[in-house]
């Protein structure tokens, strides 16, 4: 028997096509979700449909701007109210300030108008060059979430052009929740992928999971990884949302500080277990850029980090380079210990 | 010695045994686009320069499909990222135009990521 | 007149068995991808018999094959035992059936073939199913498939061979 199962094993090594996890995909958040699951237990449809309520419900919830909760609540900020922050906006709200102040204010959620000024806060806004340099001016130094104030009767702005846009911030507490939700429902090996900003929990069926990064230039995976949960990986691109004017790019990871699009990287990848700590700190990191990033990193309490910028060069901590494995022709590599 | 019906057998052990391997042995090249969209979701072979039509709520998104690969050609949303990413060529690689509310998505072969982040 | 036949054909089973069963013995020396899976040459003795003495004969021989053999090895009753039974009762229906409907237009190697592929699938689908049940050794039955194909040719030649040589039989 032993002898039997030897040779079967031997025999698969060479054999290609394992049997991979169950995947189902759906539109969530804004784009588009894909969930794989290891080992499906016989419920895992429910568990998985629950979820996709759930996405929807967190995406309505953190709509900064139109009908919703937070929308009204902006509104009434700006207009000098004190306004009871709603339950399920409260944990966010002050997660995302201190978050913001652990780092340096470059994680800002509070800057709502700079980002509508440069049309991405709807994937539809055809904004199409850059604003004027007036109103850029007029909203620095941006409204940080120190502005906030929290008393008695409710919470209130100091400052009128704080507007709470959580777009930074929305993806990573909306899986955050979707991973408790899965590991409730005995579904604790899988992973929550929400267009390259994921988490992972357990692993896949008698393996690691293998994990990509895509390079941000080129079109293909340049470093893979492997992971054996339970953690979030969330990679902030320059890539991902923009505009081209007159030969320039002008992204969508705006650095408060300038109130323009952050150029000291092309993309910033984190892995750190909590998901809204990831999604953060990957914007955060982005808007440091080279050479500035490693300090945020320490702050924030996140170990793997890595930095590529526009040519494929790439800062990474100490522990990322252990773990990360470059494909093809490996790129010049820093290595920094925040 | 051989008779018609062996003849016969023999060319069906040859069928079985063929249609076995090719549905088996699928690796490495994409066989298959599956495309998603509101309503629908269709899988085509990739193995002829063909357009395919998606309609979604902004309008029609088309692919064109080729020998082992696809892209989006065009699309009625305003920052045409879908239609920039150009061609997809090794299984698991994807494209979506989320205000179209499509996506695209090359499968066949061993996937070898499980998930890409980016 | 009954009862003499009924021994005579039991001195012809044990007889064709013991041929069988010395096949079997040799190819158990034969290596093969996936332990216990035989290729299944004693089915030549199989064939012969049913072609020349009927399905029941044939019947009894194949499976005193696989008890005998089995004993004969010291391996009755483990896997290797039922992946041999699971073999031989899958190239007997398989024979009984294409010698059935094939009539006069299938002869020794058509039902070698057909006898060979289902030997192989039986013995597979066991060890799949059972003994290694990992998704991914299905990869490997195309190959045993076309193996035993090219196996079956070759059993049915042979045995087509024999019986042009061996006498007419007393029925």
């Amino acid at each position: 028997m032993k002898r039997f199962l030897l040779a079967a094993v031997l025999l698969l090594a060479a054999c290609t096509q394992p049997a991979g996890p169950e995947r189902v995909s759906f539109f969530a958040l804004g784009t588009l979700v894909e969930v794989s699951v290891a080992e499906p237990p016989a419920h895992a449809a429910e568990a998985l449909a629950e979820l996709e309520a759930l996405l929807l419900a967190e995406e309505r919830r953190w709509q900064a701007f139109g009908e919703g909760e937070l929308a009204r609540l902006n509104e009434r900020l700006a207009a000098g109210e004190t306004v009871t922050v709603p339950a399920e906006l409260r944990e966010g709200i002050l997660l995302a300030a201190e978050l913001s102040r652990r780092s340096q204010g470059l994680f800002n959620p509070a800057i709502g108008r700079l980002v509508m000024l440069w049309g991405f806060h709807d994937s539809e806004a055809m904004v199409t060059s850059p604003p004027a340099a007036a109103e850029i001016d007029a909203l620095l130094p941006p409204p940080g979430m120190d502005a906030l104030v929290f008393g008695a009767d409710g919470m209130q702005s100091r400052d009128p052009r704080l507007w709470l846009d959580m777009g930074a911030f929305a993806k990573g507490l909306a899986l955050r929740k979707a991973a408790a939700l899965l590991q409730e429902r005995g579904l604790g090996n899988a992973i929550i992928n929400a267009s390259g900003d994921m988490v992972i929990l357990g692993r896949a069926r008698d393996r690691d999971w293998r994990i990509g990064i895509r390079h941000p230039r080129e079109p293909g995976v340049f470093a893979a990884l492997t992971s054996a949960g339970n953690e979030s990986v969330f990679t902030s691109g320059d890539y991902e949302r923009f505009f081209e004017y007159e030969g320039r790019r002008f992204h969508h990871l705006l650095d408060p500080r300038t109130g323009h699009p952050a150029d000291n990287a092309a993309s910033v990848t984190v892995i750190t277990e909590d998901a809204a700590l990831a999604d953060a700190a990957s914007t955060a990191l982005f808007v440091a850029g080279r050479g500035r990033w490693a300090e945020v990193a320490r702050d924030l309490g996140v170990r793997f980090v890595m930095l590529a910028t526009a040519n494929g060069a790439v800062e990474m901590t100490p522990e990322m380079a252990e773990r990360v494995e470059f494909l093809g022709e490996p790129p010049p590599v820093t290595v920094v210990t925040p | 010695m051989i008779r018609a019906g062996d003849v016969l057998l023999i060319a069906l052990g040859v069928l079985v045994v063929s249609l076995l391997a090719t549905l088996l042995w699928q690796d490495g090249e994409a066989a298959f686009i599956e495309i998603r969209g509101e309503d629908a979701s269709l899988r085509h072979r990739v193995d002829e320069r063909r357009e395919l039509r998606v309609a979604g709520p902004l309008g029609e998104t088309v692919v064109e499909l080729d020998k082992g690969r696809a892209r989006i050609v065009s699309s009625p949303c305003s920052r045409k990222l879908c239609v920039r990413q150009g061609w997809l060529e090794a299984p698991g690689d994807a494209a979506a135009c989320l205000p179209n509310r499509v996506s695209v998505a090359l499968i066949g072969g061993e996937r070898e990521f499980d998930a890409i982040s980016f | 007149m009954a009862a003499t036949r009924s021994s005579r054909e039991d001195a012809l089973a044990a007889g064709f068995a013991a041929l069988a069963v010395c096949i079997h013995l040799l190819e158990s020396a034969v290596p093969m991808p996936l332990p216990g899976v035989k290729p299944g040459l004693a089915n030549v003795v199989v064939l012969i018999v049913l072609l020349r003495h009927g399905f029941r004969l044939a019947a009894s021989v194949a499976l005193l094959r696989v008890l005998a053999g089995a004993a004969l090895l010291g391996t009755l009753f483990t896997p290797a035992f039922f992946l041999s039974l699971a073999g031989a009762l899958a190239s007997l229906v398989a024979a009984g059936l294409v010698h059935r409907a094939g009539g006069r237009f299938v002869g020794p190697v058509g039902i070698a073939v057909a006898m060979a592929m289902a030997h192989m699938s039986g013995q597979f689908l066991l060890a799949w199913q059972v003994f290694v049940p990992h998704p991914a050794l299905i990869n490997i039955l195309p190959v045993l498939l076309a193996a035993s194909l090219g196996l079956g040719m070759l059993t049915g030649i042979i045995a087509a061979s024999v019986l042009v040589r061996l006498p007419v039989p007393n029925r």
